[in-house]
């Protein structure tokens, strides 16, 4: 094993809530009426695929229009921003060990703004966001990119994730993933390695156990 | 019984970094007109930041932004230490006679893993601690016993065969709260503190061994 890779919304913040607050403002100002819970079934999925989705009659270039003013809202929400418990006693344990990335649906200038937030950008050296590729999770297309920038085979990656479209993005890169159960329960991450219930359960030995020796 | 676990403290336990924090600290204090006595600093040692701000606030009335003050009294503090930053002799004969015994070893702390992980590095003690606890694994500082009941779950060792190692009252009440075995090692601003709740109290790591640590949990 070469890299940690790691999701971001309900792997290192909570931010899903504020995704949806921010995407339903966003659809409720351009007449589409729909609450923030109503966008949960789009879990993982880009923002622009929704917006597009959901409002047809809009061009692309309103449709990224849209897109900026609901990241606005969302930056507006992440000062002082915490990280879930258990991410950063597991990140403390990888870094400086493996190479470190990210790959997120979320847009890439909200990505580098969190780990501004919580003093970790500079161990990154991979950001991969869902602006930065042409297909979102569960395409593998980012976290391929991000095995690319990292300069490490697949195969020698671990991806850390919690969602069922970032698991299967995860499996479709050939890597191996770790679930943790902070989104959904077990019985949703079945495709994972590996299910923890807190990241601070990860230690070297079962990371081990999954890359053989 | 047996030794289980040793948990150690960090800022005036691991590192000295108190010899070089209440100076930078003092002298911020300063150019905002407020003269820090030896008694404030041995009442803010072993707190958190956000404490140590609010007992600022309360004595002096000053308001302070937390961030800046974090960070300029830290950084002063790493800028001086760093280029003659050793170990303590003394606790690296025992660090690693611990390690070659496969005593299982955390460090639990009210300061940030940033700052841990640092300091670690620098002193070449990366591996050592299977568990580090830092003010980011807990809801409630010490003296909140939630830093030490978290490691020894972490490590999953029994509290009464484990041994803490702390630097001031503060973290002695976190460890014996969560009914671990206290040896309490005071520095010069905490030599005032009142050690009575300690198991053991020794005034350098030379006093400390594997046999005597283990002579403790009997």
């Amino acid at each position: 094993m070469k890299a940690v890779i790691f999701d971001m919304d309900g792997v290192i913040v909570d931010t899903m809530d504020l995704h949806y607050k921010a995407g339903a403002r966003v659809l409720k100002e351009s007449g589409k009426d729909i609450t923030a819970d109503d966008l949960r079934e789009f879990d993982a999925t880009r923002v622009s695929e929704v917006f597009s989705k959901m409002l047809s009659n809009k061009t692309p270039a309103e449709i990224e229009g849209l897109v900026a003013k609901k990241y606005a809202y969302l930056l507006q929400k992440t000062k002082g921003i915490k990280p879930i418990p258990g991410f950063l006693e597991f990140f403390y344990r990888v870094r400086g060990k493996y190479k470190i990335g990210l790959v997120s649906s979320s847009y890439i200038d909200f990505l580098e703004n969190i780990l501004r937030e919580l003093d970790i950008g500079k161990d990154f050296g991979a950001v991969v966001g869902g602006d930065s590729v042409a297909k979102g999770k569960p395409h593998p297309q980012g976290y391929l990119k991000a095995a690319k920038m990292l300069k490490v085979k697949p195969r020698d990656c671990l991806v850390v994730e919690d969602s069922i479209n970032g698991i299967a993005a995860a499996k479709a890169a050939g890597m191996k993933c770790i679930a943790v159960t902070n989104t959904y329960g077990r019985n949703f991450l079945l495709d994972a390695d590996l299910i923890v219930d807190s990241l601070a359960d990860i230690d070297e030995k079962m990371i081990g156990g999954l890359f053989g020796p | 019984m047996a030794l289980e676990a040793v948990i150690f403290d960090f800022d005036g336990v691991l590192v000295d970094t108190p010899a070089y924090y209440f100076k930078h600290m003092r002298s911020y204090l300063r150019e905002r007109n407020a003269l820090v006595s030896d008694e404030d600093v041995s009442h803010l040692i072993g707190h958190t930041f956000a404490k140590k701000i609010e007992y600022l606030k309360e004595k002096y009335g000053l308001q302070i932004d937390r961030d800046h003050f974090v960070k300029i009294t830290s950084e002063a503090m790493k800028a001086e230490m760093v280029p003659g930053l050793i170990l303590d002799p003394e606790l690296g004969k025992l660090l690693r006679e611990l390690k070659s015994h496969s005593v299982p070893l955390a460090v639990a702390s009210n300061n940030n893993f940033k700052n841990i992980d640092f300091f670690l590095k620098k002193l070449g003690l990366e591996g050592y601690f299977s568990q580090i606890i830092a003010i980011e694994s807990v809801t409630s500082p010490k003296p909140s016993p939630e830093t030490y009941l978290r490691a020894i779950d972490a490590l999953e060792v029994r509290p009464e065969n484990s041994i803490a190692i702390e630097d001031t009252v503060i973290g002695v009440q976190s460890a014996k709260g969560a009914n671990l075995r206290a040896i309490a090692i005071p520095n010069k601003f905490s030599s005032l503190h009142d050690f009575s709740m300690a198991d053991h109290v020794i005034s350098g790591f030379s006093e400390l061994s594997l046999k005597k640590l283990r002579g403790l949990v009997k």
